[in-house]
């Protein structure tokens, strides 16, 4: 998998790296980061830029190119930003020792979405915030079909189009709080919460 | 689609092999401009239109309706401004969906 991602990490700012309809969007989201915060998958560091400043944040990616190249973007953030080479699957970090973690674009590459949600639960706080800047399949059935088509191609390159990451994140125990549109039903903007904490609240 | 129909080959080949081809050439086409919108926001609505406009070239074959490539030039025009207006309107929609089913933020 880390191979798969070493070698799209040449082509990985020109394809996603564009600001025009996501850098607003990404930027409100991140600006709810708090506290010790764990960020999913940052690639190439296209994401930084829309990081608010003085946080203290872990950055992950599985692989070692992607951190590579991020180098330069991480040396110029205004804040606490570490780099860490780790699977999604397996993180290497205690349980609940996250107040926020994000993930941007990583539940379309991760082989077992559920599972590396899951594993994101443990290492979060009861009381912390999950936020999510992903694509999922469409709830339209002709959109629905040409995702399932494209990821017929996309999948080669480790990326499906079509996951349910809604539904996903809430078979993993977390309470989808919020979701915005940011390109049709396609692209979206989510918040959620540990699950257990709103049934302890209750 | 209007080559492959070109062909001769059967009406669901024709279809089949033809949106194949245009759904490759149009993928092809927007990852030039996904550098700027985004390759998932350039891709999809290209897929659309290469989806449907050979669909209805060749529902207009069915109907005894030969199209030579003026009119399949002018049928891609029109038909790339529906699939615009089209995701436009859903794209609206999805907006209104998810403010009604998440109605506001949780502190």
């Amino acid at each position: 998998m880390s191979t798969v991602w070493d070698r799209r990490a040449k082509f990985y700012d020109l394809f996603e790296g564009s600001d025009l309809r996501r850098g607003p969007a990404k930027a409100t989201l991140f600006r709810e980061m708090m506290g010790r915060v764990l960020f999913l998958a940052v690639g190439t560091g296209v994401d930084i830029k829309h990081f608010p400043p003085a946080r203290q944040i872990v950055a992950i990616d599985i692989s070692e190119e992607m951190l590579r190249r991020a180098q330069p973007r991480r040396e110029s953030y205004r804040g606490v930003l570490n780099f860490v080479q780790a699977d999604a699957l397996s993180l290497c970090f205690r349980d609940a020792s996250f107040d926020t973690v994000i993930t941007s674009c990583t539940m379309c590459s991760v082989p077992e979405p559920v599972r590396a949600l899951r594993e994101l639960r443990r290492v979060l706080r009861p009381d912390g915030l999950l936020l999510m800047f992903e694509h999922v399949r469409s709830r339209n059935p002709l959109l629905g079909l040409v995702l399932d088509l494209m990821t017929v191609l996309t999948r080669r390159t480790g990326t499906e189009m079509n996951r349910d990451t809604v539904g996903n994140a809430v078979e993993a125990g977390f309470r989808i709080t919020q979701v915005e549109s940011v390109f049709l039903d396609i692209i979206l903007s989510m918040r959620a919460a540990n699950r257990s904490l709103t049934a302890a609240a209750m | 689609m209007h080559l492959i129909h070109m062909l001769g080959l059967h009406l669901a080949l024709t279809l089949a092999v033809g949106m194949i081809v245009a759904m490759t050439i149009q993928m092809v086409l927007s990852l030039a401009t996904a550098p700027v919108l985004g390759s998932i926001e350039s891709m999809v609505p290209s897929m659309i239109a290469a989806m449907i406009i050979p669909m209805i070239v060749c529902l207009f074959d069915l109907v005894g309706i030969t199209m030579r490539g003026s009119g399949v030039g002018a049928l891609g025009i029109v038909g790339g401004a529906a699939s615009f207006i089209m995701l436009k309107l859903y794209a609206h929609k999805c907006r209104k969906c998810f403010c009604c089913e998440f109605p506001q933020k949780e502190e």
